[in-house]
């Protein structure tokens, strides 16, 4: 069905008719103000498709103007294709109008007509799904329609893909998952844990008591078969200690034991005596032969000491001899020295003197010639000094020269003054002559006089003339190099250039004169007059003359001579002494060799024993010796013989210790075991009448029975979590594959708002039931209004598709469903609106004019109906 | 001489507790083992007998209690007519040392604790040769000293014995065998064993008396004591059960088919059993194929039936389920629950899985389908 023009009359504040026109397919958008009656339209469309003609009810009631009047709601609309007109009138009467034309032919009416309109808004079935593409203003949530809008959101989910109930399998399911949580939560807690109060747990404790009790006991009876095992074995050993014949063969071990053990003691006792004699005799032999052995050494000691001393003694008398012999060396060696050092001496003295006279006469030949030098230099020094002294005098040749620039530019100046100034010359009248006079001087006739300076001519009888050279000739240059040309020879003390240049040649002459002097000076003396006052001064004074001195090579021939004497005789002096001090070294030697001989031989008297026979004792020793060597053989002797045939004391003893230990540990064990028979038969007797195993065997039993329970429980648990697991995975497949159709319409327009979203939806109510975005699952109820407004706009939009694709499209009717969005989000839901605008037709009512204006589609608007438009009746 | 009438009997096992039986079971079962001393010596009066032979294992454990030793020899000395001789068995053998001494010190004048291997003139003319177990395991055959054994020429020579023959297994798995031809190589008129808790005739001279009082499912049939009476030397003896035991152990197998009534099963399997169900242990074992509602239908028949018994124990293990469209129709056409249903039964047939995984599986897919069954009715 598609809308094409709505009309109403009487319908609230449209008392008159007005019309809404030009519907066309696609995005249709009314845009006004609030207050201007686009809920009107929406309620009296829903009235006119949902309100039976008949009815005058609240809703009706509330159509009407306050005015009063019946209202009245038309559609033009193209069903399969038709062009169809609807109208329908209520009244309050209750017998409103309904008709339906189609192709401009009454078509239908009254009740015809509304199963007929009936059957054009209900899909498939009653309460089909038109209802759902309608959105009231301020019914953003899906949930809101309530009973009604779940049973047409689930009758279109079941034309498309089957009853819920079929696909979920509805009460039965939830009966048997019931059932089977029912029975799992008798076990296991909600979170899978075993329930503490639970049959299960129960079990599973007597399992773990019952399998302690039973260790329990497995533990008493075991230890109850050990203390009878130890009571047979203790009594079996109590029979064999008491056995006679055994005691009787333990007492007669005891006693052939200790004879033989007698027998070995007296042995041991007898042998240790004999060892006694036998080392006894040993330390005497050891004694005597150490006796007379220092006897034997004494003597021989004895005998050495005098031989030494005898030999100490002539080496003594020998090194006294030799010494006097040297000491005489020495003397003489000493002499000669003396007389060779007072030669050397006497040969050295001549020696200088030669030398002395020879240096004199050197030296006097030096000082004439130097005094000649020095007398030369001197004369030379004051012609230099008077030279210097005239060119002093006279005028340098830079002056001089000075001069005569000063004096040439004098003269050219005077020139040139004379050849520019004006002049004057006078021509005397007859007797006039020398009447003008200048300067005093009169004036020749006829001479010119250049008026280089003011001119004051004196005319006789007349008076002064001044003649004035005015600019024309200036005489002050002439003045200066004249001033300059004087005061440069004053300066020079001279009064005349020629003066000059006479005093300039006389200082010329001075000064080649005190070069050459200079010159002559430098050569005489290159490093001063001094230097040769001082070497002159050091040489020596020339002594009184030695006349008898000799010459030099004859002295110096007798001084070597003397010398070599000399040195010869101190060798020889040397020798003599070192040989001198070598012999009375070995002279005390000797002396210390006879006294250590001396002492040695008085030791070796000193220990003679106080017999004077020392022989006659040495034999008597070696007699004493050789007695003790024969007793000590003897003891040898007897010693070997008894340990040879000794019988083994130690083995004796232990036999002995071994054959007493015996008896006397037969005596403890008897005493232990009877303790222990004791104990053990107490012990048997307490815990025999306990009927251990009776009560083991039991507790195993019922162990094992518990544990075949347990496993019984156990695997009733796997069963129930396992039906559980089945029935919920199955559900939840199933429900998914039911809501199937509308997500794969809505999936696409939600990631037109947000990327790679997704809805859960709930199968039984067919809502969203919560928003996946960025992997995040969100429950519905706490998502924002405007999200909600923007999912419940596109779930509608979905369901709209999915009925068109059935067959059966329907016009979207929006009442200001988009209040909550935000205008960058609107932007995205208008792309929605657009999309599904291709092959839907969709209405929307709002009060946002300007922001619709960017939705685009086609604009209407309520107008009032140019004429009556209702059809003959 | 005059006839010569004993009792034979063996492995009371007083003391015996049946803990893995239910609570009640178990006290039924322990009084009837109290009792059963009683009920020998009233089949020992009925039989004329002045004696009774016990095999071994008169008691259950080397360690009883008091209370069970002392009740035992006071049933046995209630009537002093009657003389009981005892060996000990492999549970109750000499090494314990403690309840023989305790046997021994109370024992009335009747009652004889025979722990030597010699022969005893129990009787004028007739001599008894006990082969008394010396331990639990004595690993050698204790009855090969009876061959040698001297008696009085023209006595009576009678065998008493505990442990397993050459052809077949002791029921406590020992190795110590006694060759079945004892009797004949010993020269005994009768040997009586011990041991097999059922009645069995190994020869015409050997017999296995059987416990008088069942404790197990592997014997069938109530317990009993073997009467004996031997004319003298040499002659046959005349063996006669008879009934001592009170409860009946049944173990019995219902083999099931697809096509058979579930009730008809339960009903024809149980009639063979004993007549008084309240004294009849009752091992109902399944086998075969069941469909889906045959187990449902078998499990409630057995529910209704099972309070008749002293004990009732149905065992379904070997009994496979068959499942076909129609089971899985019957829990939902589609939709979500015949989801569930396919799941689980994919996994039950699946071979590749573990059998406790496949076993989890399909009783779920049982208990589904009883819930759905239950739910709609």
């Amino acid at each position: 069905m598609k809308l094409r023009a709505i009309r109403l009359e009487n319908v609230r504040r449209f008392t008159d008719r007005v019309e809404i026109v030009g519907i066309g397919d696609g995005l249709n958008v009314l845009s006004a103000p609030n207050e201007h009656g686009k809920s009107t339209v929406f309620d009296a469309l829903h009235a006119l498709f949902f309100k039976d003609r008949k009815s005058w009810d609240r809703d009706i009631r509330g159509l009407a103007p306050h005015a009063g009047g019946e209202p009245c709601v038309g559609v033009d609309a193209e069903i399969d294709g038709a062009a169809c007109r609807i109208e329908k009138r209520w009244a309050k009467s209750r017998n409103g109008e309904l008709r339906v034309w189609k192709g401009g032919q009454l078509f239908k009416q009254a009740d015809e007509a509304e199963a007929w309109l009936a059957s054009i808004v209900k899909a498939p079935k009653d309460g089909g799904p038109a209802g759902l593409l309608w959105v009231r203003q301020g019914l953003t949530s899906l949930g809101d329609d309530g009973d009604a809008g779940r049973s047409a959101r689930r009758d279109l989910m079941s034309s498309v893909a089957g009853e819920v109930e079929a696909m979920t399998g509805g009460r039965r399911m939830d009966a048997a998952l019931e059932r089977c949580v029912e029975e799992l939560g008798k076990y296991l807690t909600a979170t899978g844990r075993v329930r503490a109060d639970g049959p299960l747990k129960r079990l599973q404790d007597d399992v773990a008591a019952l399998a302690a009790r039973r260790d329990e006991l497995a533990g008493t009876a075991e230890r109850l078969r050990k203390d009878l095992e130890r009571r047979r074995q203790v009594r079996r050993e109590l029979e064999d200690l008491d056995a006679p014949e055994a005691e009787e063969e333990r007492r007669v071990r005891l006693r052939d034991a200790r004879e033989h053990l007698e027998t070995a003691r007296g042995h041991a006792e007898k042998l240790r005596r004999t060892r006694e004699v036998g080392e006894r005799a040993e330390k005497d032999v050891e004694q005597a032969q150490e006796r007379l052995e220092g006897l034997l050494k004494l003597r021989a000691e004895l005998g050495q000491a005098a031989r030494d001393l005898e030999k100490a003694r002539e080496s003594s008398s020998r090194a006294g001899e030799d010494l006097s012999r040297a000491d005489a060396v020495k003397a003489e060696a000493e002499n000669s020295h003396a007389a060779a050092r007072a030669a050397a001496e006497a040969t050295a003295d001549a020696l200088r003197r030669a030398t002395r006279a020879e240096a004199g006469a050197t030296a006097a030949a030096r000082r004439a010639e130097l005094a000649e030098i020095l007398r030369s230099a001197e004369a030379y020094r004051s012609q230099m000094e008077e030279a210097a002294a005239d060119a002093r005098r006279g005028i340098t040749a830079s002056v001089l020269e000075k001069l005569e620039t000063l004096d040439r530019e004098f003269r050219a100046a005077k020139r040139a003054l004379e050849a520019g100034a004006s002049w004057v010359s006078v021509t005397y009248d007859d007797g006039r002559l020398g009447a003008v006079s200048l300067d005093g001087a009169a004036l020749a006739g006829g001479e010119r006089v250049s008026v280089t300076k003011p001119l004051v001519l004196v005319l006789e009888g007349i008076g002064r003339l001044t003649v004035n050279p005015g600019t024309g000739a200036d005489a002050s240059t002439v003045e200066s190099a004249g001033e300059a040309f004087g005061a440069a020879l004053a300066a020079a003390h001279v009064d005349t250039l020629e003066a000059a240049r006479a005093s300039a040649r006389t200082r010329r002459i001075a000064e080649q004169k005190m070069r050459d002097a200079k010159a002559a000076l430098d050569a005489l003396a290159p490093q001063g007059m001094d230097r040769l006052r001082e070497a002159l001064a050091a040489l020596p004074e020339a002594d009184a003359a030695d006349a008898d001195a000799p010459d030099r090579p004859t002295a110096e021939a007798r001084d070597r001579a003397a010398r070599g004497a000399l040195s010869e005789a101190e060798a020889a002096f040397e020798t003599a002494r070192t040989a001198l001090g070598e012999i009375q070294r070995r002279s005390a030697l000797a002396e210390q060799a006879v006294e250590t001989a001396e002492a040695r031989l008085a030791r070796a008297r000193a220990a003679l024993p106080v017999t004077d026979d020392l022989d006659g004792e040495i034999a008597n020793r070696e007699a004493t010796l050789e007695r003790l060597r024969v007793v000590l053989a003897t003891a040898s002797a007897d010693v070997e013989s008894l340990t040879k045939d000794a019988p083994d004391l130690a083995v004796a003893e232990a036999a002995f210790a071994r054959a007493e230990s015996v008896l006397r540990r037969t005596g403890d064990d008897r005493q232990r075991l009877r303790l222990e028979l004791g104990q053990l038969d107490v012990k048997i007797d307490m815990s025999a009448g306990e009927a251990v195993e009776e009560e083991l065997a039991d507790t195993a039993s019922r162990l094992e029975n518990a544990r075949t329970r347990l496993a019984a429980l156990d695997f009733e648990v796997a069963l129930l979590k396992r039906l559980k697991s089945a029935l919920e995975e199955a559900r939840a497949s199933a429900r998914d594959r039911y809501v199937e159709p509308v997500k794969r319409e809505l999936v696409p327009l939600l990631r037109l708002l947000w990327d790679e979203s997704d809805l859960r939806f709930d199968a039984e109510d067919v809502l969203p039931r919560s928003l996946i975005r960025n992997g995040h699952e969100e429950d519905y109820s706490v998502l924002s209004g405007g999200t909600r407004e923007q999912i419940a706009l596109l779930v509608r939009l979905a369901f709209a598709r999915m009925l068109a694709k059935t067959g059966s499209p329907a016009p979207v009717i929006l009442d200001d469903a988009i209040v909550y969005t935000d205008d960058d989000r609107i932007e995205r839901v208008f792309d929605a609106l657009t999309r599904q605008a291709q092959d839907l037709q969709i209405l929307v009512f709002s009060c946002r004019q300007k922001a619709f204006r960017e939705l685009g589609g086609r604009s209407l608007s309520i107008t009032r109906a140019a004429l009556e438009v209702a059809p003959t009746r | 001489m005059t006839e010569f009438r004993f009792l034979h009997t063996s492995d009371l096992h007083l003391g015996r507790r049946f803990g893995n039986l239910p609570e009640e079971a178990r006290g039924l079962l322990a009084a009837a083992r109290r009792d059963i001393v009683r009920s020998l010596a009233d089949a020992a009066r009925g039989h004329g007998a002045g004696h009774v032979f016990v095999a071994g294992d008169l008691f259950d454990t080397e360690t009883p209690s008091d209370q069970v030793v002392r009740h035992a020899l006071n049933a046995m000395g209630a009537d002093p007519a009657i003389g009981w001789w005892i060996i000990p068995g492999n549970h109750d053998s000499l090494a314990a040392e403690a309840l023989w001494d305790r046997f021994r010190r109370d024992a009335p004048g009747n009652v004889r604790l025979l722990d030597r291997a010699e022969p005893v003139e129990i009787a004028a003319g007739v001599s008894l040769l006990p082969a008394p177990a010396v331990w639990r395991h004595s690993g050698r055959d204790l009855t090969e000293w009876m061959v040698s054994a001297e008696v009085p020429e023209g006595n009576i020579r009678i065998g008493l014995a505990h442990g397993a023959v050459q052809t077949f297994a002791s029921e406590d798995g020992g190795s110590e065998i006694i060759p079945p031809d004892r009797a004949e190589t010993a020269r005994l008129d009768y040997l009586a064993l011990g041991d097999w808790h059922g009645h069995l005739r190994i020869g015409e001279r050997t017999h296995y008396a059987g416990t008088p009082e069942r404790d197990r499912f592997k014997h069938q049939g109530p317990g009993v004591c073997l009467a004996v009476s031997i004319a003298g030397s040499g002659a046959i003896p005349h063996v006669e059960p008879i009934r001592t035991g009170r409860f009946d152990w049944v173990d019995v197998e219902m083999p099931v088919t697809t096509e058979m009534e579930a009730g008809d099963a339960v009903r024809r399997a149980l009639s063979t059993g004993g007549a008084r169900r309240e004294d009849t242990l009752l091992r109902l074992r399944a086998t075969g194929w069941a469909t889906l509602d045959q187990r449902l239908e078998l499990s409630a028949a057995v529910s209704a039936l099972a309070p008749d018994f002293c004990h009732f124990d149905y065992d379904e293990t070997e009994l496979a389920t068959e499942y076909n469209v129609e089971d899985l129709d019957a829990i939902d056409v589609g939709g979500a629950l015949r989801l569930a249903a396919r799941a689980l039964l994919d996994e039950a047939s699946d071979k590749s899985l573990a059998d406790d995984q496949r076993r989890v599986a399909e009783a779920a897919l049982v208990r589904l389908y009883t819930i759905v069954k239950e739910d709609a009715s």
